[in-house]
């Protein structure tokens, strides 16, 4: 830092001239000048053309050993850690954050394929709690163990898309969140349905015994002409005999059943979520065997 | 009620197919449905099927929506 006190006075012969005075004032007010870029404390602080300032290595904070670009380097443009070593250390019980509800997943099959559900749920943190609306994902295989998650990088929540993966390696990108495992059910059965009254309710029967059970949930398919109605969303059934079970549905008024008509019972199952938000807690996995 | 495809914008969209229903000015009906492009292809699963199941969930959910603000209008 110069010292103005020992500023070497250029050689003066005769009086003290305006332009002596101007050399001397400007030698000194350039080093204590932002935008000089060779000013006296450049190496912290250097004043950009558009009003901006450069803080460079030598610019500390009060009390910090660390300079303000190291110090940056940890955080991203937008504020957030920039990677998971600078994340708060886990906290309570092993978690740093905390789902709403128990079973935030259930999956169930058709005939060919699951779907894993998500149900609406928050997730609490430290700064406060982050709510996600319900979704989705279908066309998964059956009796596979899924890992799901989502993708929401500023913690933001509301509706964001959900997506299921065997490989764990898929969970530790930035901004995923994941949402917990669960493995998918096993194929459901598939009957052809014979006949189906134009009753209220509608009553089926199934080309053999259905075995199935008065509060199951069956999917229909290829229903013709009126009972095309049932082709959309689930039904629970009620079994009236082994080869018969009836919808809560009007058939009042159908043209009669020709032929054609599928019935799959869907299997369900359930798991709860276990997982976290940013970083670590929510269920340990050891490899891809130990799921919870 | 608007369903529109959502795209990631990245190698993600080749694997999945993401429908999303909203309601404009209630976004606590907006539901994300992700369906296996694979599925798709392989006639699994029927791309008109999931998006009438998806118009039925969020119009189920905005009945409950609009009797909540039913009760907060009456309370």
């Amino acid at each position: 830092m110069t010292d103005v006190r020992k500023v070497p006075l250029p050689r003066l012969e005769g009086p003290v001239t305006r332009d002596y005075l101007a050399g001397v004032l400007r030698q000194v007010l350039a080093a204590y000048d932002p935008r000089n870029p060779q000013n006296d404390f450049a190496a912290g602080l250097v004043a950009n053309d558009d009003g901006s300032v450069t803080l460079g290595n030598e610019a500390f904070p009060v009390g910090r050993v660390a300079s303000v670009p190291t110090l940056a380097q940890h955080l991203s443009d937008t504020g957030r850690a920039a990677n998971q070593r600078f994340l708060h250390p886990i906290t309570v019980g092993n978690r740093n954050s905390v789902q709403s509800i128990d079973n935030v997943l259930t999956a169930a099959s058709g005939p060919t394929t699951s779907t894993i559900s998500i149900e609406a749920h928050s997730v609490k943190y430290d700064f406060g709690s982050v709510a996600y609306n319900s979704g989705s994902i279908s066309g998964l295989d059956t009796e596979t163990v899924y890992l799901v998650y989502g993708s929401d990088p500023e913690l933001v929540g509301g509706a964001v898309t959900f997506y299921a993966t065997e490989d764990p390696n898929d969970l530790i990108a930035t901004g995923t969140y994941y949402v917990g495992s669960i493995t998918t059910p096993a194929a459901g059965t598939s009957m052809t349905i014979s006949t189906a009254t134009s009753a209220n309710p509608i009553e089926c029967t199934t080309s053999t015994d259905h075995g199935w059970s008065t509060g199951n949930t069956v999917d229909f398919a290829s229903m013709p002409g009126d009972f095309a109605v049932l082709n959309s969303g689930t039904h629970v059934i009620t079994k009236t005999a082994n080869n018969k079970f009836t919808v809560a549905v009007s058939g009042i008024g159908f043209a009669a059943y020709t032929s054609g008509g599928l019935a799959t019972r869907i299997v369900a199952d359930t798991a709860g979520g276990g997982g976290a938000g940013g970083g670590g807690g929510g269920s340990r996995w050891d490899g891809l065997v130990n799921l919870p | 009620m608007t369903v529109r495809r959502i795209k990631a914008g990245d190698d993600t969209d080749l694997v999945w197919y993401v429908l999303e229903g909203y309601v404009d000015g209630v976004p606590a009906v907006t539901t994300r449905r992700t369906l296996a492009v694979a599925a798709l292809v392989s006639g699994l699963i029927d791309l008109a099927s999931e998006r009438e199941a998806l118009e039925l969930e969020i119009a189920a959910k905005l009945v409950r929506w609009e009797a909540l603000q039913a009760l907060d209008d009456a309370s």
